[in-house]
Parts: C-alpha cells; sequence; structure tokens
C-alpha cells in the first residue's frame, strides 16, 4: 500500500473540497442546490472519468446509465422494495446493461464508438417512449405515492456527498491498480499496449461496467428528488454534455480533475444563469474549442505544468 | 530444442506476397533476420507476435501451436517485440511504461503492484535508464526510447524477444553500447532473441546464425561466415563478398 | 394493403435520397481525413434554417434556395475548416480524438447559438402545391420536384467526383494521402475544398429535407439526423459516398415502412419506435460485420 500515500497533499485538497462542499451546504436551502448539482456533476464527470481518461474513449452516451437507473429505481419502488436499495440496484442494472452493449460497441474505434454511444442513449430514450403500456411511455410516472413522505432535501446531497467520496477513493485505488496501468496505456497506444499482455478487449469492457455504476445510482437519486421518470429529461443529453465539459475542463486522466472540473463548471454556470441565461452552452462549447487548441489537459494540466509548487497538491 | 518454429507461412496483402512459404526456426541463439527494405521482416515479426494472423501454416512455440492466438495471449506466453519506430506510452512516465509490461506479461497475475515496480526499476537499471524513472516517455529522445522499447520488452521477463531494427537511428557508439546491453541478456538471461537489422557489422558480429530473406522468400540460412560467402545473398544485398567477409566475428 | 406499402416505398426512396446527400457529405469528410465531423448534423440544420428564412423573408421556395444553401455551406465549411481542424493537422493522434471534441464542441455551440438567435420553436414552412393523384396513388407535387432536383444534384456530385481534375484529387486523397502528395496533389488545398465539400452537401440536404417536414425546424433536430447519418453510413459503407446514397435510400425505405409494420403490434407506439428499430439493425450489422475496426488484418 505504500505505493498510494506517494503524494500526501493532494488528499489534503480533495479532502478540503469536499469539506467546503459540506459546508457550503449548510448555509441555505439555495446553497443546498447548488452542492446538489455540484455534487451530481462531479460523480457522472468522475464515472465519466473511467472510460474517458483513462481508457481514452468518448462515451456520449454516459446519460442513458443515469437513466437506466432512474427506471429501475422507479420500477422497483413501485413495487415497494426499499428506495436506498432501489439505487443500489439501479447502478447495478447500469453496470449490466454496459456489459451487454461493451460486448457490441467497444470494437470500434474512437469517433465511431462515440457516436454509437449516442446512439444507445437516443434507442433507449426512443424505446420508452416507443412503449407506452411497459414503461410508461412519453409522460413517464410520478412515485409521489411510493415516496411521498419521506423527503428530507439534506439526505439526498449526503448520499451524493457519499457517492462522489465513494467514487474518488475507486478511482484511486483504480489509477494505483494494475487494471488502471493496463487502461491508461491502451489508451496511449492500442497495439503496443496489446503487444505487452494487455487484453484491451477484456479491460476495456471492465472499465465500461465500471463507469455505468455511478451514474446508475446517481440516476436513482435523481429519480427520488423529483418524484418523477419520464424519458425527456432523465435520458437527456446533456448530462453527458455537461460530464464531458467538466472532464475536459478539469483535466481527462487525473483525479482531482473531474471534481474541480465540477466546481468550476456549475459556479460558472449558475452565474451566467443569472445574468446571462441561454449563453452558458455556447460559451463552454467555446471554451471546450479552447481547451482542446490550447491546453488538452485541462485546468489541472495547465497548473502542473505552469506552477510546481501546486504539483503536490494534485493528483 | 527449437522455442519457436515458424512452418511454411505465407502471408499476403491484396495482391503483395509479403511472404512465401517462410519456414525458420528459433534456437537458444541469437538469431539474425536480414534482407534488403520490403523483404518481409518485419511482416514475420508481426506474425510471430500475433499482430497479423497468417494466410496459411503454423507457428509452433515450445511445441504448442500458437498460430490463432491473440498478441496479448502471446506476450503472456512469454513472447517480447520491440517496434521499429518506437511506441512508447506517451504520456505515463519511463518506469509505468515498464510495469505495464511486467504486470501483464509471464508474471501476470502472479506479482503485486509493489514488487511490478521493484522489477521494474531493476529493468531499468539493466538497460540504463534509471535516471529517466519519473520522466514522461515522449520526453525521452530516439536512443532512449530505443532503450525504453527494450526494457518494456524485458519487462514481460520474456523467454522469447523479438527486435525490430533496435539499432537504427543510433550513433555508433550507441549501437555498441545497445549490442552489449543485448549481449548481456542472451547470456545472463539464456534468452532467444530474434534480431532483424540492416547496420552490417552489428548482425553479423552477434548473431549464431542469419536467416536472409528477399522479396518474402526465404534464400539463405547459415553461419555469418557462410551467409557472407553465399552468392544469392551477395547478389540481392550485401554487394561485395570481401567487405561482408570481413566483419565476420572480428 | 398493397399499396400503402408501395406509397411508403415510394416515399421512403425520395426522402431516402435527400439522407443520402445529407451524409454524402459526411461520409466524404471521412473518407479523405478520417475525421468525423459531430457538427455535421448542425450543418445540416443551419441548411434547414436557411430554407426557412429564405421562404419568409423573400419567398423562395426550397428548390430555389438550393444553390444558396450549397454556397453558404461551402464558405462555413471553409471557415470551419481553417479555424478548427487545420490546427490538428501536426499531429495524427491528436487528430482523431481531438477532432472529435472539438467538432462535437462546434455543434453544441451551433444549436445552442441557433437557439438565442431564433428560439427553440418549432418551425416550418409549408409548401404545397398541390398533389398528383393516380386512383390510390398520392404524391405531392413539391416532393416530386424535390426528387427530380436531388437526382440533378446526384449527377453534378458525380461529375464532380469523376469527371474532374477536383474529383481525381480528392478520390486519391481517399485512398491514400501520403502517394497522392507525391503526385503532385495539394493535399492540404484538396482536403479544404472536400471539407467545403461535405458541409455544402449538408446545407443542401437540410434544405431539401424541410420539404418533408412542414413543422419540424428546430435547433435540436440535428441530433436525430446524427445517428440516422451513422446508421446510414454502417449501411453503405464507410468513406464510400455512393455507399451513403444507398444507405439512405435503405434507411429511408425503412424509416417509412417500419411504422407500416409496426402498427401490427400492439402496445407499441411506431412511430417512436423506429428510430429503435434503426439502432437495433445497426447493433446487427456491427455484430455481423463491424465496420469501422482499422485492419487487425486476421
Amino acid at each position: 500500500m505504500r505505493i498510494l500515500f506517494i503524494k500526501n497533499y493532494a488528499y489534503i485538497s480533495i479532502i478540503g473540497i469536499y469539506v467546503i462542499l459540506i459546508l457550503v451546504s449548510m448555509i441555505s436551502p439555495y446553497t443546498l442546490e447548488i452542492v446538489y448539482y455540484t455534487l451530481l456533476l462531479m460523480i457522472l464527470a468522475q464515472s465519466l472519468n473511467i472510460i474517458m481518461g483513462f481508457a481514452g474513449l468518448y462515451n456520449f452516451g454516459h446519460a442513458a446509465f443515469v437513466g437506466i437507473g432512474a427506471y429501475t429505481f422507479a420500477i422497483l419502488v413501485v413495487k415497494g422494495v426499499d428506495p436506498y436499495l432501489s439505487m443500489i440496484i439501479g447502478g447495478l442494472v447500469a453496470s449490466f446493461t454496459a456489459f451487454l452493449l461493451g460486448l457490441v460497441v467497444l470494437r470500434l474505434k474512437g469517433p465511431f464508438f462515440a457516436i454509437s454511444t449516442l446512439g444507445i442513449l437516443e434507442a433507449i430514450r426512443y424505446f420508452i417512449i416507443g412503449t407506452p403500456k411497459i414503461t410508461g411511455g412519453a409522460a413517464g410516472f410520478t412515485l409521489f405515492k411510493y415516496l411521498g413522505t419521506s423527503y428530507n432535501p439534506y439526505i439526498l446531497v449526503y448520499i451524493l456527498l457519499i457517492l462522489s467520496v465513494v467514487t474518488t477513493i475507486f478511482l484511486i485505488i483504480l489509477s494505483h491498480s494494475s487494471l488502471g496501468y493496463s487502461l491508461k496505456a491502451l489508451r496511449e497506444d492500442h497495439d503496443a499496449a496489446e503487444a505487452s499482455g494487455v487484453n484491451t478487449t477484456r479491460c476495456k469492457i471492465i472499465a465500461f461496467i465500471l463507469s455505468a455504476f455511478f451514474p446508475g445510482v446517481a440516476g436513482g437519486v435523481i429519480a427520488f428528488k423529483t418524484f418523477w421518470v419520464m424519458p425527456e429529461t432523465i435520458f437527456d443529453i446533456s448530462y453527458s454534455i455537461e460530464a464531458i465539459l467538466t472532464v475536459l475542463l478539469g483535466g481527462s486522466g487525473t483525479i482531482i480533475g473531474p471534481i474541480i472540473g465540477a466546481m468550476i463548471y456549475n459556479i460558472s454556470k449558475s452565474l451566467f444563469m443569472s445574468y446571462f441565461p441561454g449563453f452558458q452552452l455556447i460559451v463552454f462549447g467555446i471554451l471546450t474549442i479552447i481547451i482542446i487548441l490550447i491546453a488538452p489537459e485541462g485546468v489541472i494540466g495547465l497548473l502542473n505544468n505552469r506552477f510546481k509548487k501546486v504539483r503536490r497538491f494534485l493528483i | 530444442m527449437a522455442i519457436l518454429v515458424v512452418d511454411n507461412v505465407t502471408k499476403k496483402f491484396g495482391g503483395i506476397v509479403a511472404l512465401r512459404n517462410v519456414s525458420l526456426d528459433i534456437h537458444d541463439e541469437i538469431l539474425g533476420l536480414i534482407g534488403p527494405n520490403g523483404s518481409g521482416k518485419t511482416t514475420l515479426v508481426n506474425i510471430i507476435s500475433g499482430a497479423y494472423m497468417p494466410d496459411s501454416g503454423k507457428i509452433i512455440y515450445r511445441d504448442n501451436d500458437i498460430t490463432i492466438l491473440p498478441p496479448h495471449v502471446r506476450c503472456r506466453l512469454g513472447i517480447a517485440r520491440t517496434y521499429q519506430i518506437p511506441r512508447p506510452f506517451s504520456n505515463l512516465t519511463v518506469l509505468e511504461n515498464v510495469i505495464v509490461s511486467v504486470i501483464n506479461g509471464t508474471l501476470y497475475g502472479k506479482v503485486s503492484m509493489k514488487e511490478a515496480k521493484y522489477v521494474a526499476e531493476d529493468i531499468l537499471k539493466t538497460v540504463g535508464l534509471s535516471r529517466f524513472k519519473e520522466i514522461p516517455a515522449k520526453s525521452l529522445n530516439i536512443q532512449e526510447r530505443k532503450r525504453l522499447e527494450l526494457a518494456r520488452a524485458l519487462g514481460i521477463e520474456p523467454k522469447l524477444i523479438l527486435l525490430d531494427e533496435v539499432l537504427s537511428g543510433l550513433t555508433l557508439s550507441e549501437m555498441s553500447e545497445m549490442l552489449s546491453i543485448i549481449k548481456k541478456i542472451h547470456e545472463t538471461k539464456k534468452i532467444p532473441i530474434l534480431m532483424i537489422e540492416h547496420i552490417m557489422h552489428a548482425i553479423m558480429n552477434i548473431s549464431d546464425r542469419i536467416i536472409v530473406l528477399n522479396q518474402g522468400i526465404k534464400i539463405a540460412e547459415g553461419t555469418p561466415e557462410e551467409i557472407a560467402n553465399d552468392i544469392k545473398v551477395i547478389e540481392a544485398y550485401l554487394g561485395d563478398r570481401e567487405l561482408a567477409l570481413k566483419f565476420v566475428k572480428k | 394493403m398493397f399499396e400503402v406499402f408501395l406509397q411508403a416505398l415510394i416515399y421512403g426512396i425520395t426522402l431516402g435520397i435527400i439522407y443520402g446527400i445529407a451524409t454524402m457529405g459526411l461520409n466524404l469528410v471521412w473518407g479523405i481525413m478520417r475525421v468525423v465531423n459531430f457538427a455535421h448534423a448542425e450543418f445540416i440544420t443551419l441548411g434547414a434554417y436557411t430554407a426557412y428564412w429564405l421562404w419568409i423573408l423573400i419567398n423562395f421556395n426550397p428548390i430555389s434556395t438550393i444553390p444558396v444553401s450549397g454556397l453558404l455551406g461551402f464558405i462555413f465549411g471553409m471557415i470551419v475548416f481553417y479555424s478548427i481542424i487545420y490546427k490538428f493537422f501536426s499531429s495524427p493522434e491528436l487528430m482523431e480524438n481531438a477532432t472529435l471534441v472539438a467538432t462535437f464542441a462546434l455543434g453544441i455551440v451551433l444549436a445552442e447559438s441557433m437557439k438565442v438567435l431564433w428560439t427553440a420553436d418549432y418551425r416550418g414552412l409549408s409548401w404545397n402545391l398541390g398533389v398528383i393523384k393516380y386512383s390510390w396513388f398520392i404524391f405531392p407535387l413539391s416532393y416530386a420536384y424535390t426528387f427530380i432536383i436531388s437526382l440533378i444534384i446526384i449527377i453534378v456530385v458525380y461529375y464532380i467526383i469523376y469527371k474532374t481534375y477536383l474529383g481525381k484529387a480528392i478520390r486519391a486523397v481517399i485512398w491514400d494521402s501520403g502517394a497522392a502528395a507525391i503526385c503532385g496533389i495539394n493535399v492540404k488545398n484538396t482536403l479544404t475544398i472536400g471539407f467545403s465539400l461535405g458541409s455544402a452537401l449538408a446545407f443542401v440536404g437540410g434544405t431539401l429535407i424541410v420539404v418533408y417536414l412542414p413543422t419540424g425546424i428546430n435547433p435540436y433536430m440535428g441530433q436525430l439526423y446524427l445517428l440516422k447519418a451513422f446508421v446510414i453510413t454502417i449501411l453503405g459503407g464507410f468513406g464510400n459516398p455512393w455507399g451513403a446514397l444507398i444507405g439512405g435510400i435503405l434507411f429511408g425505405i425503412i424509416e417509412s415502412i417500419m411504422p407500416l409494420v409496426l402498427a401490427y403490434i400492439p402496445g407499441i407506439e411506431p412511430l417512436s419506435f423506429t428510430p429503435f428499430i434503426a439502432f437495433l439493425i445497426l447493433i446487427v450489422i456491427l455484430i455481423i460485420r463491424p465496420e469501422g475496426i482499422l485492419g487487425k488484418r486476421r
């Protein structure tokens, strides 16, 4: 385990961020909402980082895992299953779906993989819209009857907090594990990784499965918060887009990158929404293009390269 | 006795026949593979390592038919290869590059991350890259990259090493350093090596036997002296018989 | 019964040709540059809006708009190419991933800009010229004109690609850009024009699609077309512009006939289920014949 504690200061940064989030959440209901969305984005970005940052595959359909988790949660809750258990099962179902789909689409190269993940998202959404008798169709279904009494806004935020911490710890362990190294190798050079003994297909599938669990659970949380699942809102491509932008902004492949990225993104988004509504995605889109051109390694990359002192605080 | 047998392999790319009925075996030796450009040398290495499948013929490794096995499985069985143009994992450090091989080679599943790190550090010492341990691989120059290729090959604790023009791009002194590293590896670890090379004096000097390919066909096989004296080889490749003989086992 | 299917078939073919035209650009760009333009769908949307605004402002019908769209698309493509894509030429690995993200981000910027400029309201234009009636067969005249124009466009593109120097250059670059360069072909210019041509085709495709979409123009219509374009490309084969055409026609047919078939299955909403079926077909094809995998020569 000695290898884990090389950069002690990095852990201080991460713990510090979480502490800030907890403190901020207690100021007012408004800040609680902000922390909620920040943590949600953090979880999505961190989990996306597994397949995108570590394995180098851009998953535009990441939102699908959220939706699958949400619908699984909803269906189970309607049948009387404990909500918290349903959330976890939602995550597992999302992972299983990732496994099945991964077998097919992970063979594809970069851009084609990306488009096919988009296809997965749209396909599932249309499947639900197109089968109203089975899944509730476009109108979705509500959960008031089953969850109505137990609503406490703080609980959901703390669930997300725990989920985010778990995700972070998971990522730290992954990055030091043999799977983590193999994934990074296959991201750098697929064929050379194969020649070094990496079973690229197996690694990619495992990464995909792992990346699906956390958004799946988060989907259940979202469903709990809104008391409603419907295809338009829950299979919303914005989840994918914002997660991708966050990972790029913060620094793909790093652990603290998505965390910082989520905070920057969400805070700026809130500011934008107050002053220039409707412009935030445009600005972020342009920002992304600039990042790709100038700083492909995101904020973390910039800090790493320019400020040596800060390096100790990053991981 | 033979660790690897290439049995009557043919490989075509569209209309081009890269290899035609090529057979060879590798024993406990340094086997040189030479031939004019385009003769199929790298294709042969790709077929042995699993990157390509032959259209016909078999590859037999330690008495097992591995013809249809994928590259990563062959790697775990002990076949290591280097690339003519080095392909390091650019954004990983030099040490991490080697660790990837260590955990995925013959030691797959048998070594912890901590142990792998020590093994990797040892290997870096052998090839002389220790001081670059924490440097991202993309910062290395060509000589250092070639050594990293070799280090990654050693990382899998191989039983057979395939070197593809590992000396190209190096200065004379860098070359002799590399050659002594290779010789030491062969002698201390007793690993058979198949070496593709164009640098005549090097390959004639280091090889126990040499195989010559020309346009996908094996045209000669023998000791360096025999090769240097072989008319077919001289015609196809060496040009000057006297000069060739001079380089043999000086 | 049979007539209904036949009608759907004909609708499908005419719509499919337009899909093909819209997708040809994507295919072409991929063929010459190995770049997937994720903003291609937004280019199509822009073409659709061009048709809409010219209709509203100066009463141009979609057919007349085509030259304008084409030109606009060409110029727009050139701007995009020089400002973004050209920057990645220095390094090939960067090309693949970076262009993916950059064009994706561009797509978002374009879609959101359209939303800000023109609101997310669904718009449409009804180009009603009456219908051709032949016993059971009803065919809007506007569709007929569009069909004819589509054929003309295809012939023009065919001419460009097979009979001009530019076309030869493009085909050479598709085959092997290094060899093309050695033969004296200015690869950079070829790529620029190729990309701009692809962009122009997207705009034209968008303009034509408007005829079939009396109410459906909105900033986000691109998303669905991206998926359709992908399916079409898989159906027809990558890097092959004619493949896009054939794929487009096939897709158009499937899209027209599928709701009729699905109507017989209870509990399923036929119109919404079709994209799902399209994706299923995609998956099946990918399993049987995985296009898009760069040769592990096995």
